[in-house]
């Protein structure tokens, strides 16, 4: 039987003529119009497609190799359980293993997510006993406990002998909190720059700002609004610095945003490539001389809202939006799997957990090239469509004068309210983080045994005179109200005390 | 449109990026920096932009918005298989694909009560008889049968009955199921480069076509439904542009034939890089694997149970499979979009390199006799143990990673009392005609080891 000769044929190309006629439509919760099939048409006008990695407007990525030469940080958010000695040290076992044969992993100690109650300095002792220096960082929320924790953290260290240059570190601003709570951060504004002040010349690697618009997306809110008011407290950021007399080079460096990664694969790869480019244009208005002020340096964390449920399925979540987040070109990982608590995780659950950036990074050579989705007709057209989304929301802020006069006039609450379908999340979740503020609530009973001591032992006369240098302390004067706080830490003023004293000044 | 947002920045060419890549190099040097060489002969570069392509890309038609999930079911009881099948169903798979091992299953027991679900059969072994009383069968619900007789030998090292059986019975099957199915999962899971897979797909199916060529009539040949299952490995992207690539390699081939043009795709993990020790890790790879399948255009998807190499089939890995693709669709809407890969510069730079380095070896195959000819002769399983060797090197010098293993492994479980079934390579003595295909994961050696030191 002659076979058929078949070595004349040519690999065909595609013919373009679709079998499916009906083009369906599908419209995302920001609004965006997503149709069933993409052709060269659909970016036939496009004006970004030729942007690149690593020059701006950074489309495709914030350095001009990305992942080639650099992987991103995987961070591990340590989330800070009791201050029982022992639960603190269990958890942290586990974690401190993985963490020594990788150079691009960090441990960020959380102030924000935890439940932990630092209280004086020596809950901050406890704290650094933990810390492997060279890749852990703590990461301390801007409100009225900034101060006091900054000042905790300094006093444990110098007591430990520790050099400040050694310790890192960020603030960080919770977007979705200011929105919700209608608390203006304008009292902590003159605070956060003597913070820096001081941190740019003793603890230089502890000098920058996280925004972070990561609990937007917690709430509920879409990837146009997270993404616009997030980039608005950066731009808020921006002008306040400038008119307190600092230049945009030694101000935009300095901040950082934090993304929440959605189950929408595609949505949040645009939101993140559409990020850059914005931020780009945004800060380019203030003519910057550094090449760095115009990158937007990207910390992304999966969220945690679908996690609570079966915690295989949780894995299979966590992996998607982790790979979103790699996909779509972030600096700074968290994948969360599990609720923090996962001390109570099974044991494979939890070895994965660690696992899905590893995985992603070692196995799937999603790393191999740059900005690996770009050109995708799909991809390209839903970065367009978010662009304009939320450049469209960020001239609604502009035109009211700006983020903190857009949320007196109440315009961004009422935006996440209706994007938010699910308003209870919204309320549970602003719910938590009062709670939260709250150090005062749940003491431990070995704390409040530890406090009568340190209460006991302490200097009353110095604490209430070193809190009296606080309360007499103005806005206008030139000596820095860290250096005040930091000597009422030494002399074991509790958190409270400080606070108070700090609240007579905002006031 | 209004498209003036980013009017104040300039476009960037393929030359001025590389120009800022090598300052930034700071004397690296570049190919040996970013260039990564792959067993497929392609070169990946560290970006890729509209100069890569001559034209814009016309669309594919890749129907990914239609994809269904699919249930593998063994049926080693009829009454247990099909209770199996409407539980799957009532809990969202959108398809059976029921295995059969000898022509005693009743299939009209086994599909009491299914409606509308689309159903796969696969049937393990050869009988006119019995496909004829499939066809007779009343049913609401759309029946395809799977039989590969090659992919048997290729697997067995042995025909079902003879080679003249075989291709005689193929010739009347398929003018009852006017449909023909070639398994190519095989061929990865034992090793194959992915030039290798589709290369061998090809050929496989070409000798099908070679027989049914003067067979079948003018009208089957232009609704022939083909059908090729493909196991689908952790490298992302690549699996992406090989489905695309099958696609195309197939309209070529079929067009020469003036058979459909259009196949069909059934897409599963793939086995080779799965692991008994850190089993957990398996959920990440079978997540990655399905979004590859998926937006690489596969028509249904037969997830992998996590520890489907060590436990026997049971509900909880079952359910923990089928919710990661209803995870997929419903929750990351990966089937909104027909052609979400098309135009992506990268994914179709490599669909058309493995496309045409395939069709390179297709013809080579060809031209030494065809597929079967290659296969008697061992010239397959030899070019397949190459690669799989080759890989293993890899894996064992720690360049190809499984991660829990070779990179961040934990501390070891103990896993000995958790097999229930034998995760390695069985040495079978029997005599067969051609030397088979053997399936064989690049953990093996490694586990086995790990596990003498439990003792």
């Amino acid at each position: 039987m002659a076979r058929k000769n078949l070595q004349h044929i040519v690999l065909k190309s595609e013919s373009g003529e679709r079998i499916s006629t009906v083009p369906e439509t599908f419209t995302t919760s920001e609004g965006i119009t997503i149709k069933s099939n993409y052709s060269k048409r659909d970016i036939a006008n496009l004006r970004h497609l030729n942007f690149a990695a690593g020059i701006p407007p950074y489309l495709r990525g914030s350095y001009s190799t990305m992942y080639l030469q650099h992987p991103w940080t995987i961070c591990e958010h340590i989330a800070l359980l009791k201050t029982d000695r022992k639960e603190l040290s269990t958890h942290l076992d586990f974690e401190i293993p993985y963490n020594q044969n990788r150079d691009n992993k960090v441990l960020v100690f959380d102030f924000e997510k935890s439940d932990l109650n630092i209280i004086t300095v020596e809950d901050m002792t406890l704290l650094l006993d933990q810390f492997a220096f060279d890749n852990s960082s703590v990461s301390i929320p801007l409100n009225s406990t900034t101060l006091p924790l900054m000042a905790f953290f300094i006093v444990a260290a110098e007591e430990k002998g520790i050099k400040l240059e050694q310790l890192s570190g960020t603030f960080q601003l919770n977007v979705f909190k200011v929105l919700m709570a209608q608390e203006t951060d304008s009292a902590y504004q003159k605070l956060l720059e003597d913070i820096l002040k001081f941190n740019t010349q003793y603890i230089p690697k502890f000098n920058g700002i996280t925004i972070s618009g990561y609990q937007l997306q917690e709430a509920g809110a879409t990837c146009d609004i997270e993404l616009a008011y997030t980039l608005a407290f950066g731009l808020e950021s921006i002008k306040k610095g400038i008119k307190s007399g600092l230049d945009i080079d030694s101000i935009a460096p300095r901040l950082s945003f934090c993304f929440g990664v959605g189950m929408n694969h595609f949505m949040e790869i645009a939101k993140m490539r559409t990020a850059r480019m914005l931020w780009t244009k945004l800060v380019k208005q203030f003519n910057p001389k550094n090449e760095n002020s115009s990158i937007l340096r990207m910390h992304c964390q999966t969220t945690e809202l679908l996690k609570k449920e079966n915690s295989h399925n949780t894995i299979t979540r966590g992996t998607i939006e982790t790979a979103s987040a790699i996909l779509g070109g972030t600096q700074y990982l968290h994948t969360t799997v599990l609720n923090t608590n996962n001390s109570l995780a099974p044991h494979g659950v939890k070895s994965s957990t660690t696992h899905v950036q590893s995985y992603l990074l070692e196995e799937t050579n999603i790393t191999k090239t740059v900005d690996p989705w770009a050109g995708s007709f799909y991809l390209e057209k839903l970065t367009h469509d978010l662009a304009e989304k939320v450049w469209g929301l960020l001239e609604e802020i502009e035109a009211l004068g700006g983020i903190s006069k857009a949320i007196e006039a109440g315009v961004p609450q009422s935006r996440i309210k209706d994007a938010s379908e699910k308003e209870s999340i919204i309320e549970a979740n602003s719910y938590k983080s009062q709670e939260k503020d709250s150090f005062l609530s749940s003491k431990t009973d070995i704390q409040s045994e530890q406090l009568q001591l340190i209460k006991a032992e302490r200097n009353l006369e110095k604490v209430n005179r070193a809190l009296l240098k606080i309360n007499g302390y103005s806005l206008s004067e030139k000596s820095d109200v860290l250096t005040l706080v930091i000597e009422a830490a030494r002399e074991r003023a509790t958190i409270d005390e400080i606070r108070e004293a700090l609240d007579i000044i905002s006031k | 449109m209004n498209n003036g947002l980013f009017d104040e920045f300039n476009d960037v060419s393929a030359k001025q990026w590389k120009q800022k890549i090598q300052f930034d190099l700071k004397g690296a040097d570049y190919n040996e920096t970013l260039i990564w060489n792959t067993n497929e002969a392609i070169s990946v570069k560290p970006f890729y932009n509209s100069e890569d392509l001559k034209n814009l890309p016309e669309v594919s038609n890749t129907q990914a918005t239609e994809w269904q999930i699919c249930q593998p079911i063994f049926v080693a009881n009829i009454e247990k298989s099909n209770k199996k099948a409407l539980k799957a169903i009532e809990l969202g798979t959108e398809s059976i694909k029921f295995i059969i091992p000898n022509d005693t299953v009743s299939i009209e027991d086994l599909l009491k009560d299914i409606q509308n679900t689309p159903i796969f059969l696969e049937l393990q072994f050869l009988s006119e008889k019995y496909i004829e009383k499939i066809k007779t069968i009343s049913t609401e619900t759309p029946i395809h049968i799977q039989i590969d007789t090659i992919g048997n030998l290729a697997k067995s090292g042995n025909w079902f009955n003879n080679l003249n059986d075989d291709v005689s019975k193929f010739k009347s099957i398929i003018k009852h199921t006017e449909s023909c199915y070639i398994d190519a999962s095989l061929y990865q899971n034992a090793g194959a480069t992915m030039v290798q897979q589709l290369a061998y797909a090809l050929a496989h199916a070409n000798e099908y076509l070679n027989v049914l060529d003067s067979e079948i009539s003018f009208e089957t040949k232009a609704s022939l439904k083909v059908t090729f299952n493909v196991s689908v490995g952790s490298n992302y992207f690549f699996e992406i542009a090989k489905l695309r690539a099958l696609r195309l390699l197939w309209k070529t081939l079929a067009s020469e034939y003036k058979v459909n043009t259009e196949c069909y795709i059934i897409a599963t993990p793939s086995k080779r890089n799965k692991t008994v020790f850190n089993s957990s890790t398996n959920l990440l790879r079978n997540t990655t694997e399905c979004m590859s399948a998926i937006l690489g255009g596969a028509n249904t998807i037969c997830n992998l149970s996590h520890n489907a190499i060590f436990k026997k089939t049971n509900s909880i890995s079952e359910r923990i499979a089928r919710n990661q693709l209803q995870i997929l669709k419903q929750e990351s809407y990966l089937n909104k979009v027909n052609n979400p890969a098309d135009g992506t510069y990268y994914i179709e730079s490599l669909t058309q390199q493995l496309a045409e380095k395939a069709l390179i070896l297709f013809k080579d195959v060809e031209n030494n006799g065809g597929f079967l000819r290659q296969l008697k002769e061992g010239t397959i399983q030899r070019k397949i143990k190459e690669n799989a060797s080759k890989e293993q090197q890899q894996f064992d010098a720690g360049e190809l990673i499984l991660v829990g293993l070779n990179k961040d492994a934990t501390p070891i479980e103990s896993i000995k009392n958790e097999l229930e079934l034998y995760p390695f390579v069985k040495i079978n003595q029997r005599k067969t005609l051609i030397e088979p295909i053997i399936e064989k994961r690049l953990a093996e050696t490694f586990e086995q080891i790990k596990l003498k030191e439990e003792d």
